[in-house]
């Protein structure tokens, strides 16, 4: 249906939201990538039919969930994007009532609908177990993972169905970009964005409002909007979450900053791993087209604008910008020298504005509730929200969202749950790949660009990885500079030769053949690849060693001095020895592929230290914790 | 505009890098991925300089020189403790992957370095992808015969997919640009090799003289270029220049 007005769009909003009103529960399926690949999809269809089956009024379609059903009208069920808690996944979210079902299986569906959906029963058994108390608790209203977050980037994901037009609009959908076409002077949301003091989510924080200024005052009539949606980090998925759970959000905030630019054509660049998202995508481009909200003359006001979405070449340097305009062009993925601003020229040599999927969908909030409402949250510098993938030894992981300037410890220990089987916090690794390894006594290190930065690491797009005790984090370091060799574009010395030979170093002493200058070795090397390499992966990829270096530096010389690995990681530098704790059950006798270890049944087994060659088998298998590592 | 460079007041036009100011006055910067020809790359990172703007006190950069755009008032410094001593770990960084090429020991010489102190990892390494033969064959010779292929530590340039270069005219346009000197072009009779790209084509003599001229292919591709006939093109460069030398002394013309 095509609303050539803002009118017809405000009357077709209206009459949804009376049928909203009329619902009576909303079930809500999480249909992201997790929860599909748990068989979600299954789950919701058998929702559908059962409980229709046994005489629920269940209506999928926000449309038809009006009439004169007025309060007691139907169960409305669909489908959302990602709730953030893949972890408990398959997820069934209940409201008004709030209640989460987790580990959701289809064998578990007749018990929703007799119990729940018919008598209005909690199925205890299906709750979330809080692993810090081991009680069930109910819903999000409970559960502190969700709780202690604040929502703005991922708000309506895994609330709304993505593939909804309807649902959208029924939350305040298109508000944002009408008020812009109606109220608003391109300039005025360009005003707008400023004093929000947006910083860009996708890892340099640079004011958003600022780059669209630059890029209107630069001299050109065709002006580009791209989204970047590459998300490279490894265990990242904020944006494909938001590109899944709320695709015409990235759409409206794209068309709004189009309509502030004077802009009239878009793209967005999606890893090419991600296939729900494009298809999510995809499709809410074709709707927001048919429905007049993309395209030509835009609910009849004039302005015209519209989306390609380009699908990514799959290396993490073509999330770079320059990198990114060449691969949309039709070149390699290159990164290229930006002593021009790509503001002046970027695509196809015109002005461009690059923000990533995250920044995009904070302005359709902003423009609506106010830059003042944004500004509120946060920290002087660094205002609004940020998403984080909380990943690693922690008890809850999964996507928060939080207000920046909260303090790592809330994140970790509040929200995480703390540390996995009690073990001991020792580092968080923030900022992707070229992010840095931070320890424990700067927990309580609020959490924005400037203090990350500050404390040598980096916002980063937002991954976070926690470590405990048995991370070594010379292998840390290791592993993140053997990601960054594999995903550097290769062009430029420093960073291609540069990282080859700190690998090299990083593994002799991994191997125990460490020297006594490799530290300064890797510390000369780092500051060269830092000042010299053209683009910013090469100048950031330094901060794994960096970092652990400044905060681990012991760790390095126990490898390098004592021949020895503290948490006993790196195989070369530790033994096995059996305890007391063995209690002769022979299992491990079985499981050493070397023969290493004799014993008899039922007494304390003799561990040969020369023939073992430490492939961690015993201490697999061994369930006594009888197998200790020096 | 005006802009000094190690002290000394340059003036510079518009557009101009800060690596094509510096050496039109004499002011030396080392490149190894620059050639004047070619659009600037910015890859080899050897000629990068110190900038200052008077303007922002305390602010300081390094920028790659060969394409960084000269400005007014800016203040560059070509050879700080800083920049020379990124410089020679960028030559040992070459050296470590290129030990043996005679040009990359002898420009590591120059900074004092005899050995690298990095890990060799293939001895046998000539080539630094700069990428100067894939863009002359690109940009200048127009035939587009090799690229850049994969990336990170591995990548490599060549024909597509390592097999023979099939648009390659065996100009040795490349081999001229290399500054490694690792393409090798080898004439022998009348055929001319190129093993680096798995090409072999064959040599043209020259209608006066009998020297080779260059390959068929070549001859072929410009033919279609230009309105020229056999009498030039398949006439060496010598038998040429006697020909219309002679010509000129008669005529007093061309
Ligand atoms: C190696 C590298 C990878 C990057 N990958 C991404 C990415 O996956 N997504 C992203 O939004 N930005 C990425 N960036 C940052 C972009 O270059 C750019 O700064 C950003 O998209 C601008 O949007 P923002 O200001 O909204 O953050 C990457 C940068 C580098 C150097
Ligand atoms: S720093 Fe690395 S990724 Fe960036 S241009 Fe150089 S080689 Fe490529
Ligand atoms: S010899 Fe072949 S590869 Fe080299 S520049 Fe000429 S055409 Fe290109
Ligand atoms: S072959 Fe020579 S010109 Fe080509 S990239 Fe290698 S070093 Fe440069
Ligand atoms: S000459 Fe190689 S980077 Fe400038």
């Amino acid at each position: 249906m095509r609303l050539g007005s803002v009118k017809e769009l405000e009357k077709r909003r209206k009459s949804l939201r009376k049928a909203r009103d009329g619902v009576r529960r909303r079930i809500i399926v999480c249909a992201g990538t997790g929860c599909v690949a748990g068989g979600s999809l299954d789950i919701y269809a058998a929702l559908v039919e059962q409980s229709r089956e046994s005489g629920l009024d269940v209506e999928v379609e926000l449309e038809a969930c009006g009439g004169k059903r007025g309060k007691t009208g139907p169960d409305y069920m669909s489908a959302s994007g990602c709730h953030g808690f893949c972890q408990v996944g398959p997820l069934v979210h209940i409201t008004p009532d709030d209640i989460l079902y987790c580990h959701v299986k289809t064998a578990d569906v007749p018990k929703i609908v007799d119990e729940t959906l018919k008598k209005g029963k909690v199925i205890e058994k299906l709750l979330y177990k809080d692993p810090t108390d081991d009680e069930r608790k109910q819903g999000r209203e409970d559960i502190t993972f969700y709780n202690r977050q604040q929502r703005v980037a991922l708000e309506s994901c895994g609330v709304i169905d993505p593939e909804s037009l309807d649902d959208y609009l029924a939350h305040g959908g298109y508000q944002a970009l009408v008020k812009s076409l109606t109220e608003m002077q391109p300039d005025d949301v360009i005003d707008a964005v400023e004093k929000s003091g947006l910083r860009g989510r996708g890892g340099g924080g640079f004011p958003a409002g600022r780059k669209w200024r630059s890029c209107l005052a630069a001299p050109g009539d065709v002006r580009y909007v791209i989204c970047n949606g590459d998300e490279g980090d490894p265990g990242a998925f904020m944006d494909r979450s938001i590109m899944e759970g709320d695709p015409f959000k990235v759409v409206e905030g794209m068309t709004i900053g189009a309509y502030a630019l004077r802009s009239s054509s878009g793209y967005i660049y999606v890893r090419h791993e991600y296939p729900l998202a494009v298809q999510r995508l995809e499709k809410a481009i074709a709707i927001a087209r048919g429905a007049g909200l993309l395209g030509e003359d835009i609910l009849g006001t004039g302005f015209s604008f519209d989306i390609k979405i380009n699908r990514g070449g799959g290396a993490f340097v073509c999330g770079e910008s320059s990198a990114l305009m060449r691969s949309v062009a039709g070149y390699m993925g290159e990164p290229r020298p930006k002593y021009i601003h790509s503001t002046e020229k970027g695509l196809f040599d015109q002005p461009t504005v690059l923000n990533n999927v995250e920044t995009w969908v904070c302005v359709p909030p902003i423009i609506d509730r106010g830059a003042a409402w944004f500004a509120a949250m946060g920290t002087e510098k660094s205002k609004g929200t940020k998403a984080f993938s909380l990943v690693g030894k922690v008890n809850n992981t999964g996507l928060v969202e939080v207000p920046m300037g909260i303090s790592l410890r809330e994140i970790i220990f509040d929200i995480g749950g703390g540390i996995l089987d009690g073990r001991e916090f020792k580092a968080v690794q923030t900022g992707g790949p070229s992010g840095g390894c931070l320890p424990a006594d700067r927990l309580d290190l609020p959490v924005d660009f400037d203090s990350l930065t500050e404390a040598g690491s980096m916002m980063g797009s937002g991954g976070m990885i926690v470590m405990d005790d048995r991370n070594c984090m010379v292998d840390v370091a290791d592993y993140f500079i053997k990601f960054l060799i594999q995903e550097s574009c290769g062009k430029c010395v420093p960073c291609r030769e540069g990282l080859v030979q700190m690998h090299a170093i990083l593994e002799r002493i991994i191997q125990g053949e460490g020297r006594p200058d490799d530290i300064g070795k890797l510390e000369h090397l780092a500051d060269a690849v830092e000042a010299a390499s053209l683009c910013a992966l090469g100048k950031t990829a330094v901060n794994p060693v960096r970092s652990t270096l400044k905060f681990f530096r012991d760790e390095y010389e126990a490898h390098i001095k004592d021949k020895r690995c503290p948490a006993g990681v790196c195989k070369a530098l530790i033994t096995y020895r059996i305890n007391d704790n063995c209690n002769g059950c022979t299992l491990c006798v079985k499981a050493c592929p070397v023969g290493a270890i004799t014993g008899k049944k039922k007494q304390k087994h003799v561990l040969d230290t020369d023939k073992c060659t430490r492939c961690g088998a015993c201490e697999a298998i061994c369930n006594q914790n009888a197998i200790s590592v020096e | 505009m005006q802009l000094t460079i190690d002290d000394k007041q340059v003036t510079a036009e518009q557009g101009q890098t800060l690596l094509e100011v510096a050496r039109a006055h004499d002011i030396p910067i080392p490149t190894l991925c620059y050639h004047e020809s070619l659009e600037a790359r910015g890859s080899c990172r050897l000629c990068l300089v110190e900038i200052r703007k008077p303007k922002w006190p305390g602010w300081k950069r390094l920028v790659a020189s060969c394409v960084y755009p000269a400005e007014e008032g800016l203040e560059v410094r070509t050879a700080t403790e800083e920049i020379v001593g990124i410089r020679k770990t960028l030559i040992d960084l070459l050296l470590a992957r290129c030990p043996k090429n005679p040009e990359i020991v002898e420009l590591a010489r120059a900074y004092g370095i005899e050995q690298t102190s990095y890990a060799v990892l293939d001895a046998t390494r000539q080539c630094i992808l700069c990428g100067q033969c894939v863009r002359v064959c690109e940009d200048i010779i127009g035939a587009s015969a090799i690229g850049m292929y994969g990336r990170g530590a591995g990548k490599k340039v060549g024909p597509a997919y390592g097999k023979a270069a099939e648009t390659c005219i065996g100009c040795g346009a490349c081999a001229f640009v290399c500054p490694t000197r690792c393409i090798q072009v080898i004439d022998e009779g009348l055929t001319r090799r190129i093993p680096r790209w798995n090409v072999e084509f064959e040599l043209v003599p020259c209608r006066i003289c009998g020297k080779p001229v260059s390959t068929r292919k070549h001859i072929d591709f410009v033919r279609g270029r230009v309105s020229a006939g056999p009498e030039v093109l398949e006439t060496c460069s010598d038998c040429l220049r006697a020909y219309y030398g002679a010509k000129v002394a008669a005529e007093g013309h061309m």
